[in-house]
């Protein structure tokens, strides 16, 4: 009998084979660009603690992380939401307390670490941070000597995460999935991570993936789970498809600075109306309204 | 022109202008308005060939009327003036090319290293927690040069030792920068509310160069923790033209933000 290709496609509540404590995350996108929100609260609403977080620069993705007890350990360039707070709020607290392990790196260090991974060697060498204090405080890297006697440089290890989560425009149901706009370091993370969760605005047949396939990002080869997740990097924006939902993002840095100062409850509400109450995409999209969808998207 | 009429921001603006020569690959960080109003000055007046990076993007704004305020990485109206756009990992594979780029700090040091990681002796005890560094640790490393840009000066920022170091200016001094064997340039100014800065040929200590209107030498040297080099004779930046202020004014900056 002739085998049926795979369809890979999975409902959000469905990610829990995929998930593990003390698991080590690669999460896409870029500061406030298609970061895969959906999934970020599905993590939490399961629970999952001891992360390690890999990631470009974040902001509202990696600190809810934090102010839900899920992080361990963090190697993240940069964590806060630009002008409305320079540094986000439960990662300077966590940091401060030294609740969080942080393996302070900037850019290059997290493109190399993966890079090396998917190309399955042990290090990179980099001369970047040579002279600063990022080898002293991530005890991952190691000076070394160049051998051609062009002094120190860093030896970057590999870093192979157990799972990549990303969000993209859309995918067939096989995982051959295409961006719309910039890809970040979307493709790399794939190429990198043992297992791949991609969340797409919109799942489309394979015959238009095929007329397009020049558009394909990440094929389904590096794809293990599809999410349908229309509007699932809310509050963030996602490329195409609607902006940044600064007053959500206004409203979360004020809760979070209240709840630092001993009036807990405004965070707490926020967390229970945001995160752990809606158990599906859809309610989550009705507690935030249709207004604020309308108006990230323009209409 | 009224030279009284002038704020500081503009002037900063305008002395950045003024060092950018056409043809120069720049980056304009979206979370520096004054460096980029300088970078854009520059283009609109004596280089329209200057190759403008902002954001991932490689962008073009000769034709504009008017530009408008970017707050965002995410901002949808960047790729409006946009030629081009390159992922994070060919940042660094361009950074060569790159003639100047910008970057801050929460401490910075007499020899210009700088720190974005945080404030405090114990790393997991940190009184101040910085964002982090993004990718000014090695794109630095890497360009042809760098200017430091601080929105305040006073003792806090300007410090003896870094409690922590993310970018390397010139290291401990004379030519160990050289030693350490980096690609780039280094630091060649660092600009406050109060005074332009640049550094010795011989010890690369920092030295006052220009101060701000209204501010006194003694203002500068109470402000900074560690023995800034002063020179004999300390000159004013020279006046803007009615060219640089009239562009600056009606086309780069329209809705006065470098006048609040």
């Amino acid at each position: 009998m002739r085998e049926k290709r795979k369809d890979v496609s999975l409902k959000l509540q469905e990610i829990e084979g995929f998930l593990f404590d003390g698991m080590s995350l690669a999460i896409g996108g870029y500061l406030t660009a298609n970061k895969p929100m959906a999934l970020i609260r599905e993590i939490i609403r399961k629970g999952i603690k001891n992360l390690t977080i890999i990631s470009l620069p974040s902001g509202i993705d990696v600190d809810l992380l934090i102010a839900a007890g899920c992080v361990k350990k963090l190697m993240c360039p940069y964590v806060g939401m630009e002008s409305l707070s320079p540094i986000a709020p439960f990662f300077r607290q966590k940091a401060q307390r030294g609740e969080l392990e942080i393996r302070e790196v900037d850019v290059a260090l997290v493109i190399l670490m993966l890079r090396a991974a998917a190309l399955n060697l042990p290090y990179l060498p980099w001369k970047g941070v040579v002279g600063t204090s990022i080898p002293e405080l991530n005890s991952d890297l190691k000076v070394i000597q160049d051998p051609f006697g062009n002094g120190e440089l860093i030896a970057v290890p590999a870093l192979s995460p157990d799972l990549a989560l990303i969000h993209a425009a859309q995918s067939d149901i096989y995982g051959n999935v295409q961006h719309k706009g910039r890809s970040f370091l979307d493709g790399l993370m794939a190429r990198a991570s043992q297992k791949t969760l991609v969340q797409v605005e919109k799942i489309i047949p394979n015959e238009q993936i095929k007329f397009n396939f020049l558009d394909t990002t990440i094929p389904s080869a590096l794809v293990n789970g599809i999410i349908l997740a229309p509007l699932g990097a809310h509050p963030l924006s996602s490329q195409r498809y609607y902006d940044v939902d600064e007053r959500h993002i206004r409203e979360y840095v004020e809760l979070a600075q209240k709840y630092q100062r001993g009036e807990e409850d405004g965070f707490k509400d926020y967390l229970a109306k945001y995160v752990y109450g809606p158990h599906s995409l859809e309610d989550y999209l009705e507690v935030v309204g249709t207004k604020r969808l309308l108006h990230i998207m323009k209409i | 022109m009224n030279w009284m009429d002038i704020t500081t921001k503009e002037l900063q603006a305008v002395f950045i202008s003024r060092i950018i020569k056409n043809g120069w690959y720049v980056i304009a960080g979206i979370g520096a308005p004054i460096p980029r109003a300088g970078i854009m000055l520059a283009h609109l007046t004596q280089c329209p060939d200057l190759r403008i990076i902002m954001s991932d993007y490689f962008v073009e704004f000769l034709n504009e009327e008017e530009l408008r305020d970017f707050t965002s990485y995410s901002d949808p109206g960047l790729e409006k003036n946009a030629e081009y756009t390159f992922s994070p990992e060919l940042r660094y594979e361009t950074a060569r090319l790159i003639d100047l780029m910008f970057l801050g700090g929460i401490q910075i040091d007499t020899y210009g290293n700088t720190n974005l990681i945080g404030i405090g002796q114990d790393f997991r005890g940190l009184k101040l927690r910085g964002a982090g560094s993004i990718g000014a640790p090695s794109m630095a490393s890497l360009t042809k040069r760098y200017i430091i840009f601080s929105n305040n000066h006073n003792e806090r920022t300007f410090v003896d030792h870094c409690d922590f170091i993310s970018t390397v200016g010139w290291h401990k001094g004379g030519n160990s920068r050289k030693q350490l064997g980096l690609p780039g340039g280094g630091p060649i100014y660092v600009i406050s509310p109060l005074c332009i800065m640049d550094f010795t040929e011989d010890t690369k200590q920092m030295r006052l160069k220009h101060l701000m209107p209204g501010v006194k030498k003694e203002d500068v040297v109470k402000n900074t923790g560690f023995d800034l080099i002063i020179p004999g004779d300390i000159s004013l930046i020279p006046p803007p033209s009615e060219i640089e202020i009239g562009t600056l004014r009606t086309r780069v900056d329209p809705k006065g933000l470098l006048r609040i």
